[in-house]
């Protein structure tokens, strides 16, 4: 046990020797920064992320303001986010479709360009360690990406406070900004894939047509997989025995949950609309006794935990592949 | 001996025989003044004096306390038409007495010699008058004549029982928060039309009420006429939380000095009612998926009897479990309450969120049943152990950079 300590407390002064002064990871960090704000790509990306989702939530409280007084009045601020108007879709449909776009966006050439513009052994020859670079390159990326999506959130909020002139409740402030914190993971997952494919392709498009690949893959084909499997596994006619169609929606339900999409999309819902008790099969027998409420925070993100686990354990663990893989790296000037 | 006694009263008689023919004068004025004695006013009726008569066809009259009684008088005279004084000349005390002619209070009469004058005397019985003969002598005087006539009111013991107030259900059974009804007769047996106030003597916090049969109003007293009977019904309301067991009521009509009564029973049979709550009202209760958590309940008898043998029970869902402490409470007097412990066990399997669950009190004769509102809440164990999972990711990007950095 003392054993296991010293190793963390050494490994803690490491790291602070090591990472926070040495100054080649801030020096990476300003200019990746900088570069990522001033880069027309991500102006374009932000401004169509911005405009779907305050269109989004302008028609939704339009339609909430239509619907005034009908319905009970709890959460109203929340459901400016979840409630979808008309023909458009909710605003956190389009943050989940679109937010990864943004990760993916930063980071897919964030090796490969270097290595293509001749940059990176360039960079390599400055009196900065290697590591630097990357862990300097995720983190502008994360920062970048964090100030984008708290920015439209607050946007989104003030104009919600504008548009309806109902307050947030404190619960309703917190369940907003833990869902901004969440969507920052699902985006920095996203990030660190791209990065991971810039280190893998050599060429920018193909790790860019990549990307876009597996954000597509899980975004809409992984669902349809898992349903596909889970047919195919416990096939399930008009009269099936209720423990096979338990078994079906079970391992529909596990296997697209294996894609960060359903995680992220799973833990919004549950974090921005707290009458949703359950995610997944539920038995009759369950439900017995049971009255519509509403959960509150504590038990919401009790709900979700799994999913915020599984976010941010497969954003770490990708990043510290494209590490491995970075550091690993036969990097010569050509 | 017998011969003697015959022999004085013949001596007497010759004797009566002989003063009447030697002194004829005396024997009259004997006569005389026998029949002046016997037809003195202070006996009997006036005679007519002077040309004046003062009569009535009934100068005794038998009457109760509280009564007024009238003396038709008629006044003749035979003389010359005069005006005449009415006067009482004697009168017990307290007694109110009037002269009353067309209609008004008079004083004097014209006695024509054509038809006779009639003046009512009117006697008012003093309610605390005793029994026994009272007698009057009321007097006419003209200038010239003047006639007296003696006049009785006889007031005999009350004869109680001579109005009577019947009741062919004298007996009524219900619960505390029944308004029993009763129907009561009440007839006049008297001579007279009488006023009845009508009063009961019921325990306190009792109401009673009397209306008449088929009526709608609340009456205090009511009127009736000789002969005559009144359905009254009488409404009963024992106050709230009245124990168990049986109410006399009696009511009474009174009249002057005559009543009439009966006594109503009320037979009030305990009513059960159990009420289950907690000290504070709040029916909420918190409770963790899989875990015990108590609840205190107040378990209150607000019915009129006792209740024995209260056991407690619980309606949940499948897999939820409910125990009591103390499990069943074997006296809770009427009015008492006690304080019993719910111990509510969700499912381990229970999904977070609110629940209803249905508590019960029961005993043999009533229930009382509470719902509550159950918020379930699931256990933070998995929450620890996803803290831990990051923590061990942490550690491997940790070892990452450790083993692959700075090169």
């Amino acid at each position: 046990m003392g054993r296991w300590q010293d190793r963390v407390k050494e490994w803690l002064v490491w790291w602070r020797q090591q990472e926070w002064f040495s100054g080649g990871l801030k020096t990476v960090f300003q200019k990746e920064l900088a570069d990522n704000l001033s880069s027309t790509r991500f102006t374009i990306l932000v401004f169509l992320v911005a405009v779907a989702g305050v269109g989004a939530f302008y028609v939704a409280a339009q339609s909430i303001r239509q619907a005034a007084g009908e319905g009970d009045p709890q959460f109203v601020f929340l459901r400016l986010f979840t409630t979808s108007g008309g023909s458009l879709p909710p605003f956190i449909t389009f943050i989940s479709f679109l937010g990864p776009l943004l990760g993916l966006a930063l980071g897919f050439d964030a090796i490969n360009g270097e290595h293509n513009k001749r940059t990176l052994s360039r960079l390599l020859a400055q009196p900065i360690y290697r590591d630097d670079v990357i862990n300097g390159k995720f983190l502008a990326g994360l920062v970048v990406l964090a100030v984008v999506i708290l920015a439209l959130g607050f946007l989104v909020a003030g104009l919600g406070l504008l548009l309806i002139g109902v307050p947030p409740t404190g619960e309703e402030i917190g369940r907003l900004f833990i869902y901004l914190l969440v969507t920052i993971i699902y985006v920095a997952f996203w990030l660190s894939v791209s990065l991971l494919f810039s280190l893998l392709f050599r060429q920018t498009a193909t790790s860019a047509l990549a990307g876009i690949a597996v954000w597509l893959f899980f975004a809409l084909f992984a669902g349809m997989l898992a349903g596909l499997i889970a047919d195919g596994l416990f096939p399930v006619s008009e009269d099936a025995a209720p423990a096979r169609i338990l078994h079906n929606a079970t391992l529909k339900q596990d296997l697209s949950r294996l894609s960060p999409t359903t995680l992220y999309d799973e833990a919004t819902v549950t974090l921005l609309n707290p009458g949703v008790r359950t995610l997944g099969p539920v038995l009759v027998q369950q439900l017995e006794g049971a009255i519509p409420g509403s959960l509150p925070l504590d038990q919401s993100l009790l709900l979700i935990w799994p999913h915020l686990v599984g976010l941010i354990a497969a954003t770490m663990l990708i990043f510290a592949l494209a590490y491995y893989f970075f550091m690993r790296q036969e990097i010569r000037a050509g | 001996m017998p011969w003697s006694s015959i022999k004085v009263a013949l001596f007497i008689l010759d004797g009566g025989i002989a003063l009447l023919r030697q002194r004829p004068w005396l024997v009259l004025m004997t006569l005389l003044f026998t029949l002046a004695l016997s037809f003195s006013p202070f006996v009997g009726p006036a005679r007519a004096n002077n040309g004046l008569l003062l009569s009535t066809a009934f100068p005794g009259i038998e009457a109760q306390p509280g009564e007024t009684v009238t003396f038709p008088l008629e006044l003749r005279n035979s003389g010359v038409p005069q005006k005449v004084d009415l006067k009482v000349v004697s009168a017990p005390k307290e007694w109110q007495t009037v002269f009353k002619g067309g209609g008004m209070i008079v004083t004097q009469a014209f006695a024509g010699n054509d038809k006779p004058a009639s003046v009512d005397f009117q006697v008012e019985v003093p309610e605390t008058a005793r029994p026994g003969s009272y007698n009057f002598v009321v007097q006419a005087a003209g200038p010239g004549a003047t006639s007296r006539l003696g006049l009785q009111v006889v007031i005999k013991e009350v004869a109680t029982g001579s109005d009577k107030m019947t009741t062919d259900y004298p007996v009524l059974s219900g619960t505390s928060s029944t308004s029993f009804q009763f129907r009561v007769d009440l007839t006049n047996n008297g001579a007279q039309e009488r006023s009845y106030s009508l009063a009961a003597q019921a325990p306190p916090g009792w109401q009673v009420t009397f209306s008449p049969a088929y009526d709608s109003k609340q009456i205090a007293s009511l009127s009736l006429k000789p002969g005559k009977s009144q359905g009254l019904d009488v409404t009963v309301k024992p106050p709230q939380g009245v124990k168990a067991g049986t109410y006399n009521i009696p009511i009474q009509a009174t009249s002057g000095s005559s009543k009439a009564g009966v006594v109503l029973k009320v037979n009030i049979t305990g009513n059960y009612s159990l009420e289950l709550t907690t000290p504070s009202g709040r029916l909420n209760a918190d409770a963790i998926a899989g875990r015990e958590s108590p609840v205190t309940l107040v378990v209150k008898n607000t019915g009129s009897a006792d209740l024995a043998n209260i056991t407690f029970a619980a309606s949940a869902a499948t897999g939820w479990a409910v125990t009591f402490k103390p499990e069943k409470i074997d006296l809770l007097p009427a009015g008492a309450s006690q304080q019993v412990t719910a111990f509510i066990k969700p499912s381990p399997k229970a999904i977070a969120g609110d629940y209803v669950v249905s508590l019960s009190a029961n005993a043999q004769e009533t229930s009382g049943s509470a719902d509550f509102r159950v918020s379930v809440r699931t256990s933070t164990l998995w929450g620890l152990v996803g803290v831990i999972l990051v923590l061990i990711v942490i550690g491997a990007v940790g070892w990452t950079f450790r083993k692959y950095g700075r090169r």
